[in-house]
């Protein structure tokens, strides 16, 4: 989220009236998440999180592909726009590193947390999983992870 | 230290602001505020949007016809005719003429305007095909000078494919080629079959330079704008798609300059629609009704529907908005409108709304007044003549006319369903359509 606007924040550099609406457009959908309740049912409890997660990601991507691929932004604006948080400064360190291009949330990749000290299972690149499956006989059953509702950020899929 | 200004949402979501100590309300952000946000951008997506009309154009080819007519194509592949006393026309007035041009190679000249807005392909050099066609007419003129009538139409395509013959040596590859290139260029035949990929990647590409979509914004934004359009199916994946906008938006600084215009896509689209009758938009009926309804502060749609019971009827609302409950939220959205502008107010709603789909409006425009010449608008004296005559019938008429011209159904799909779109009365409506119409013409 933003940070709020107060009187010693700084003014936003020049060029932010251009993609202002777009940030306003993530603001609004995350607004629409906020207006929509959980649902009751157990297994759908966390989707309006995941929802939320998406938006925070596509807001990040964006910016990261404004000054990184599009190259449309200065620096100045950049580290303006991470100060403020409109981008989640960590994420984009991730993915400028080889491997973690798609990388979907933090959280999917700190092995410490989980219970086997592996990694996120959407971080398994999708034919990995198909041939696993195969092994076993299955169907590849992973359609979301739980952490952010992310089904599968390898960088390879 | 109290702020007196305060930020409250309208129901359409758009944000205004309410002075506490002045009892003032305002949609534009006060000024003093800490943090300066380039005051009041309007709602305009896209800043190209209003720069694409002033685009120069530069006439390409020109092709002589008979009695001194001249036509003109330029590099935004438009076609302008030249009268004798040198003055550019939109429409060709010279009977002669006409018929030249009905007897010239079709393809060949489609395959010329697409060369114009800067079509290449390593196989076809654009100026033999330039001078195959001036070739060509020198023929026909003579032709339909030394026996003027006589000579029926069988006779003179047989001397054209003779010609045909002469000019090109016979090279099944390259005819097999030639066609390939005009089909892909009509857009006639499924997209689908167009087996090669690059060959798609770069309509889409092109698709996406014609819209002048924002490169500061993102895909799921800019989509929308163009998914009713028929290139954008020949790329498959909604990701795939999203990764060619994203390289288009990276060479954007590259190539800016390069503006290729493809209007030669969905014409058999078009032409069907072109066929049917005047049908008016979901929501105008219902629209018409609410206007013609006295509001009050505490009107609500119940109110509405008893007062008008027969016009419901009439106008057979029901079959244009079959669920009750989205007659209701329209209703609703409506009333609010009314409730709280008055008409010079809804008046300036309306502009500012059309004026943010000015891109898609002239795109629309062109591509009808490219396809057809017979127009259907009205002189401006006429339209006077018209209004001062009150009569509602006819106004109406004109009012679907002019959204049949701008093709409603199809590109601005998105701007009918927008309930601003129905804060007018026809007969208001009809008027500042008219004159915005009026306007995007007057500029070429």
């Amino acid at each position: 989220m933003p940070r709020i606007a107060t009187r010693r924040t700084k003014m936003a550099p020049e060029g932010f009236a251009k993609i202002e609406p777009t940030l306003q457009d993530f603001e609004k959908r995350l607004q629409d998440i906020q207006s929509t309740g959980d649902s009751k049912v157990g297994v759908k409890g966390s989707e309006n999180l995941w929802k939320i997660m998406q938006v925070h990601h596509e807001r990040s991507r964006y910016v990261y592909m404004l000054f990184y691929k599009r190259k449309l932004i200065s620096r100045e604006l950049y580290l303006w726009l991470l100060r403020e948080k409109y981008a989640d400064k960590q994420l984009i360190a991730k993915w400028r590193k080889k491997g973690y291009e798609k990388l979907c949330c933090l959280r999917c990749i700190q092995s410490g947390e989980s219970n086997n000290g592996t990694t996120c299972i959407c971080r398994v690149p999708r034919a990995q999983l198909e041939r696993d499956a195969e092994k076993k006989g299955m169907e590849v059953t992973f359609k979301q992870c739980i952490h952010c509702g992310c089904n599968g950020c390898a960088s390879t899929d | 230290m109290r702020r007196p200004w305060k930020e409250y949402t309208a129901p359409n979501g758009k944000k205004y602001y309410y002075n506490s100590e002045t009892k003032k309300t305002q949609w534009e952000r006060p000024i003093f505020e800490s943090r300066v946000k380039d005051d009041v951008v309007p709602v305009n997506r896209n800043p190209q949007g209003s720069s694409a009309l002033d685009k120069i154009n530069i006439p390409v080819y020109v092709i002589p016809l008979s009695n001194d007519w001249k036509l003109v194509i330029w590099n935004n592949g438009t076609k302008f005719y030249i009268d004798p006393h040198g003055k550019s026309q939109k429409g060709l007035e010279d009977p002669d003429s006409l018929e030249l041009l009905d007897y010239i190679n079709r393809d060949k000249l489609i395959l010329l305007v697409g060369f114009a807005r800067g079509y290449m392909s390593s196989h076809i050099d654009p100026d033999v095909v330039y001078d195959e066609i001036l070739e060509e007419i020198e023929q026909m003129k003579q032709d339909l000078n030394g026996d003027k009538g006589s000579e029926s139409n069988d006779d003179i395509e047989l001397v054209l494919k003779d010609n045909k013959d002469a000019n090109e040596p016979v090279n099944e590859e390259e005819l097999e080629l030639q066609r390939q290139l005009i089909t892909n260029l009509n857009d006639v035949d499924e997209p689908n079959t167009i087996g090669n990929n690059t060959e798609a990647k770069k309509k889409f590409m092109e698709l996406l330079d014609n819209f002048h979509l924002d490169k500061f914004s993102t895909w799921r934004i800019e989509m929308k704008k163009i998914e009713s359009q028929q290139s954008f199916f020949l790329i498959e994946s909604n990701n795939e798609r999203e990764q060619l906008f994203e390289e288009w938006c990276s060479n954007f600084q590259t190539v800016n300059s390069d503006n290729y215009e493809d209007g030669l896509e969905s014409d058999s689209s078009m032409d069907e629609s072109d066929g049917d009758e005047l049908e008016p938009t979901k929501y105008h009926y219902l629209s018409h009704i609410i206007n013609k309804t006295d509001i009050t502060n505490d009107t609500i749609y119940q109110d509405v529907r008893k007062q008008q019971k027969s016009l419901f009827k009439e106008f057979k609302i029901k079959e244009f908005i079959t669920s009750k409950k989205e007659q209701e939220q329209f209703t609703s959205k409506l009333l609010f409108y009314y409730k709280n502008f008055d008409l010079e107010e809804r008046k300036k709603l309306f502009v500012h709304l059309i004026n943010t789909y000015k891109v898609q409006l002239s795109y629309s425009l062109q591509h009808s007044l490219d396809t057809d010449d017979k127009v259907g608008l009205l002189s401006e004296t006429q339209f006077r003549t018209l209004l001062e005559e009150n009569n509602s019938f006819e106004i109406e008429t004109t009012l679907l006319r002019l959204e049949q011209l701008i093709n409603v159904q199809g590109l601005l799909n998105k701007l009918i369903e927008e309930p601003i779109y129905y804060v007018l009365g026809i007969k208001d409506k009809t008027v500042e359509l008219f004159n915005i119409l009026n306007h995007l013409m007057s500029i070429p």
